[in-house]
């Protein structure tokens, strides 16, 4: 992000290409919500497994959309452009995807305590009675390839472009796989007559969508109060944000070094010395310089300016 | 090639027939004690009803090796001793909008009544017992299509 808040040349094409992969995750989700959804019958697992596969949705929607604002670059009304938008939108699907987990978690226990046992019926289908759950089995298989496969291509794009949203889609994908295999135990468990499985592997499954949530939301929350740069997809300190930290504390001994991040940008502020005029941000990077784009901004705060004001 | 594609496929659909198994073993019953239990709702004296009711009955029966044991009354007691586990299996209309609904596994119909009132046979059985509600299910098909004894 310049000045103008436009996108950095080294990000033009990761970005084309993770549009374009967030497309096909989407076309994807879509065809494996329509076939889990044409097989749900009564089945809880099967249910929640389905709702996951729907906010499955969620975090590349979010991406498409927030990299839309991002290339509009500074507005008038918006100077320092709109590379937060990432983490409002992450916010607000983090609290969806917490909610409906905690509703699920609750549905599937009371399910349980009630004792309930699930009826999964039959389907009359070329000449022969076929059990709904075989073909549950066959959705739950399908619901686990594409995942697999787009949550490894997410993940190295994630990492060049500092992408959290990317980058925690493709966790939630690559982990999409705990789910299928929750999912095909609850419905072969309940084709063996274990009454319970059905609601215990529900239950797992709505747990893990509330990690999902968790994370999601200390992520978004650590940066909306500008904390200091995060290592992309946890809670720690990012290393190049500590490397940066440490030479401009070598540079300018006796100030005070504020870092924050803005989305996958990283603005720094020196303050207590008078502001050194000509600076070459690129330069002034200490990791690797295909990543120099990463420093966006350096502001100076003069000493004694907290005083008089 | 093809032999082993073929054995692949009888594999399959042996394995097939394995699933599902009722949590409490309502078929692998009624097949050792060679009978069970059904509650008929009173639909009044309607004789289409009793006739499809016989129908269904003697399929299930010829399916099973067992022989029914029958039982009239109201609604509300039978489907409360079917939930509880003392009836196999009751027929007879029920409401779409009745709380029984969630309780217990309606399936599909065998036929209906058009006069004096016009009313929907289904069968209800206990929920979850998947294995003989696929049973009843594909007997209450061939019912409903006419597939009569």
């Amino acid at each position: 992000m310049s000045a103008n808040g436009a996108v950095p040349a080294e990000l033009h094409e990761p970005m084309r290409r993770a549009v374009r992969l967030e497309w096909w995750n989407i076309g994807f989700t879509i065809s494996i919500v329509i076939v889990m959804g044409l097989v749900l019958g009564n089945s809880q697992t099967m249910k929640t497994a389905w709702v996951e596969d729907t906010l499955g949705l969620i975090p590349p929607i979010v991406f498409l959309v927030a990299i839309r604002f991002e290339r509009k670059g500074a507005a008038r009304d918006f100077p320092f452009g709109f590379a937060r938008v990432h983490s409002l939108a992450f916010l607000i699907a983090a609290v969806a995807l917490a909610l409906v987990g905690a509703m699920l978690l609750w549905d599937s226990v009371s399910t349980l305590a009630a004792r309930e046992h699930a009826t999964v019926a039959s389907i009359h289908i070329f000449g022969r009675d076929l059990w709904l759950g075989w073909l549950m089995l066959g959705a739950q298989l399908y619901s686990i390839v594409p995942p697999l496969i787009i949550g490894r291509l997410e993940m190295p794009l994630a990492r060049t472009m500092q992408d959290e949203v990317l980058f925690t889609d493709s966790k939630m994908n690559k982990a999409n796989w705990q789910t299928g295999a929750a999912g095909l135990a609850g419905v072969i468990g309940l084709g063996l007559g274990w009454w319970w499985a059905d609601s215990v592997a529900a239950a797992f499954i709505s747990i893990g969508i509330i990690a999902d949530g968790w994370r999601a939301l200390r992520i978004a929350t650590a940066e909306l109060v500008d904390g200091v740069p995060r290592a992309l997809g946890g809670i720690g300190p990012d290393p190049e944000a500590r490397l940066l930290m440490a030479k401009l504390e070598r540079q300018y001994p006796g100030a005070v070094i504020r870092l924050r991040e803005t989305g996958r940008y990283i603005h720094a502020e020196v303050c207590g010395v008078d502001p050194d005029f000509r600076q070459n941000l690129r330069a002034l990077w200490p990791g690797a310089p295909e990543r120099s784009w990463r420093l966006a901004q350096l502001a100076f705060v003069p000493p004694h300016q907290e005083e008089a004001a | 090639m093809k032999w082993r594609l073929a054995l692949g496929a009888a594999l399959t659909l042996a394995g097939c027939d394995r699933l599902p198994r009722d949590p409490d073993g309502t078929l692998d019953r009624i097949r050792a004690e060679q009978r069970f239990r059904v509650g008929l709702i009173a639909t009044g004296d309607a004789p289409t009803g009793a006739e499809l009711e016989s129908v269904f009955l003697g399929r299930v029966a010829r399916a099973t090796g067992a022989t029914p044991l029958l039982k009239q009354g109201a609604s509300e007691p039978l489907l409360l001793e079917l939930e509880e586990g003392g009836l196999d299996l009751v027929i007879g209309p029920l409401s779409p909008e009745s709380p029984w609904v969630d309780r217990v596994a309606l399936l599909r119909p065998i036929g209906e009544i058009r006069a004096p009132q016009h009313l929907v046979l289904t069968p209800i059985a206990r929920k979850g017992e998947n294995r003989w509600i696929m049973l009843l299910e594909a007997e209450a098909r061939a019912t409903l299509a006419g597939e009569g004894s």
